[in-house]
């Protein structure tokens, strides 16, 4: 008998065959599985009407806080057409008006219209409006290489569009310099063309709207990208050289009218702090919803009364007060670490809190600095169980670190250590201030998960603090009673026999989404309650099976019962 | 061999109920239906636990069927509604969290007649890849599809398919053997 040790590896074909092997059995054990027969008989019934699925409500949820974080991040002015000069058009003759090969076939997406190409302005808003299903159409314009968004969707959209990740949406100017935009959302599972910061890239893509993935009226409309169907040559931004306007407004009048533009938008104990006019693209940093050559004035209002916002930037048309947009920065960088950490390393901001995950999830490849807590309590929920596995054992957060927003836990961030770097210990009673610098979309990433922050260096450490060691309550019941409740949650099969015990730990529930991405939520509870974790495994095959019960640490209730099995 | 449509669609119906005349009429589309087990074996792989699974085969059939009339070759019904799935797995992966019911058991896999340890192994192994990769694994060398289906499924080039396939089958024998 072979054993596994010298087992020759298969060949490719013997791993292929094994393959189509596993699945037929897995097709013949599905048949037979009256779930099957449920779930057709279900769609069937609903005739194409979607079901709410249990994680809508965290959908929701989860949306509305980003939402709000945009929303306080950035406003804009609503999207008109702009003015459109001739000098800065799209040249037509690198933009192909006829797709050359775009596929038919076994795909969801009906027939697209080949013959005709909308360019960005009134010609595709208008195709974009009368689209009455999911047929798709070319439109062209420019990609600008200055357009780092970040996180700034349609707050009008509903959750379908943010779980697409819809800030990382394509903006089509209709003119190198810029221009209105019309905002292209897209799947994650898409590829845009990529521009390089300070070129702008004349494309056609295919986009439609009624997409599949949406699901009420809140969405219909708009416009979701498909493919690239060709580019044209990169060529640089141009640079704004207009001369001003004759008959243009003066600083007070630029900032009444920003004050009536920007109506409620503006706090009402703004004051003016500075005004400023000039081209757009010459005044306004990383602006391009406006002509870069449309002579404006930015007016820059101060507030005390919105708290994470301590100035309000009002660009008005130069000569008619048209008001054009409104931006918003954030107020002087909070220690992210504690009051002794760093607010600015080397000339790069550090971030903290959901500062910190709003600059890693729009950082692109560019590194960011992080700050937070490192918890020792943290290593309790990440033992050495086969859970991480070797071939993906460095992307592994348990191998990293969890980052907190205070020495007292919660809302962590997961941060990965592809490259071994040396993380402070931490004792199970400590805290320890650190700034670290991370990236995303590490080139060793190969699936779509390329968010995960990966630590580079750590930047700046602090000194300990010790903490009360995990808060528990003191009318908690204990790890032993913790135990014992879970015991009628285990109701495994025979064949999967996890009863052993390997790992109790107590975290909050927040503590248990982010390192399990198990969300768990009861009466009575909140993200910071705090819960003992059961985990049973099959101690002859521990890295096959495992379970965990978690326990209300105060009431003794079990409150859910979970398996990593894959 | 892989069981041809009719042969999954006997097996479909015999799970030990007999269809009343109602659910015969219901199952009208039943070429469409006849694919719901392979649905579901692919979307065991391509998900992360039975419930999603079930949400991923249930969203492709109501897709599917809304859409049906956009099958122009009902010869490749079986790779269109591959192709739905594989989409929506991609885009519900990002929102499905692992969630279990409060009053829900640990159980994931039938106690009875699921499936072999060899089996579970493999799956197991699938389970290890990164997400396109596994994607890419499934479609092509578990559920058939040529490998420009399998592109078309996933909406990338041939070559990134290839790249996928090659990859995955290097990182599943280091697992396997």
């Amino acid at each position: 008998m072979t054993s596994p040790t010298n087992r020759p590896a298969p060949t490719d074909d013997e791993l292929a065959a094994r393959l189509h092997a596993t699945f037929v059995r897995a097709e013949a054990l599905a048949a037979a599985d009256p779930t099957t027969r449920d779930l057709a008989t279900m769609a069937l019934d609903r005739g194409g009407r979607r079901r709410l699925p249990a994680w809508s409500a965290f959908a929701v949820a989860a949306v509305a806080v980003v939402l709000v974080v945009a929303g306080v991040a950035t406003w804009r002015a609503p999207h008109t057409p702009g003015p459109v000069a001739a000098s800065g058009a799209i040249p037509t003759a690198v933009l192909p008006t006829v797709g050359p090969s775009i596929p038919v076939g076994p795909t969801p997406y009906p027939t697209p219209d080949v013959t005709t190409v909308y360019p960005v302005g009134s010609a595709a808003e208008a195709q974009v409006a009368a689209s009455t299903d999911g047929a798709a159409f070319l439109v062209s314009g420019w990609l600008l290489g200055s357009d780092l968004r970040g996180c700034t969707p349609d707050p009008s959209l509903q959750a379908w569009v943010v779980s697409w990740d819809g800030c990382d949406g394509l903006w089509l100017h209709p003119e190198a310099g810029g221009g209105a935009a019309l905002v292209v959302y897209r799947a994650p599972d898409t590829t845009p063309p990529n521009v390089d910061a300070g070129m702008a890239l004349p494309v056609v893509i295919l986009v439609h709207t009624h997409d599949q993935a949406c699901l009420d009226d809140s969405c219909r409309q708009v416009p979701v990208f498909l493919y690239t169907e060709s580019t044209g040559d990169a060529k640089p931004i141009p640079s704004a050289t207009s001369t001003a306007p004759p008959n243009g407004l003066d600083a007070s009048q630029a900032a009444a009218a920003a004050r009536t533009g920007a109506d409620t938008a503006l706090p009402a104990d703004g004051v003016v702090q500075s005004s400023v006019a000039g081209p757009y693209g010459a005044i306004v940093a990383n602006g391009t919803d406006v002509a870069t050559d449309r002579w404006v004035w930015a007016v820059t209002f101060a507030s005390n009364l919105t708290p994470g916002t301590s100035t309000y930037q009002v660009v008005v048309d130069y000569v008619t007060g048209e008001f054009l947009e409104l931006m918003t920065q954030a107020p002087e960088r909070a220690h992210a670490a504690g009051p002794d950490s760093p607010v600015v390393i080397g000339g790069q901001p550090v971030h903290g809190g959901d500062d910190a995950r709003l600059a890693i999830g729009t950082s692109a490849n560019t590194p960011v600095l992080v700050g937070g807590w490192l918890l020792g309590t943290d290593r309790r929920l990440c033992p050495a169980d086969g859970s991480a596995v070797p071939l993906e054992a460095a992307w592994n957060p348990c191998a990293g670190a969890w980052l907190h927003a205070a020495p007292t836990g919660g809302n962590p961030i997961a941060l990965v250590n592809l490259a071994g770097v040396t993380i402070p210990s931490v004792p199970e009673d400590e805290a320890v201030p650190v700034i670290l610098r991370v990236h995303t979309h590490d080139p060793s990433c190969i699936g779509d998960d390329c968010l995960l922050p990966v630590i580079e260096s750590v930047a700046w450490t602090g000194a300990p603090t010790k903490i009360d060691l995990m808060g528990a309550p003191p009318d908690g019941i204990s790890a032993a009673q913790a135990d014992r409740a879970a015991a009628d949650k285990r109701l495994v099969p025979a064949k999967r026999n996890l009863t052993t015990v390997r790992v109790t730990a107590a975290t909050t529930l927040a503590g248990l989404e982010a390192t399990t991405g198990t969300g768990v939520s009861g009466p009575g509870t909140t993200p910071a309650s705090w819960v003992w974790v059961v985990v049973l495994t099959d101690g002859s095959t521990p890295a096959r099976s495992a379970a965990f019960v978690v326990v209300n640490m105060k009431t003794g209730q079990a409150m859910v019962a979970g398996s990593s099995y894959p | 061999m892989k069981p041809s449509t009719a042969t999954i669609t006997t097996r479909f119906e015999g799970d030990g109920r007999v269809m009343t005349r109602d659910e015969a009429e219901a199952f009208g589309d039943r070429e469409l239906v006849a694919v719901a087990p392979t649905l579901l074996a692919t979307a065991r792989y391509l998900s992360r636990s039975e419930a999603d699974a079930a949400d991923l085969v249930q969203a492709t059939l109501e897709i599917a069927l809304r859409r049906r009339s956009q099958l122009r070759d009902p010869a490749r019904l079986r790779s269109w509604l591959l192709a739905i799935e594989t989409r929506e797995a991609f885009r519900l992966r990002r929102r499905l969290r692992a969630l279990v019911s409060l009053d829900g058991s640990v159980l994931e896999v039938p106690a009875v007649g699921g499936p072999s340890d060899a089996d579970l192994e493999v799956r197991m192994a699938v389970a290890k890849l990164p997400t396109r990769m596994r994607a890419a694994v499934v479609l092509h060398h578990m559920a058939s599809l040529s490998v420009i289906e399998t592109a078309e499924a996933m909406q990338v080039s041939e070559n990134t398919v290839k790249t996928l396939l090659r990859l995955g089958l290097v990182r599943l024998r280091e697992v396997l053997a």
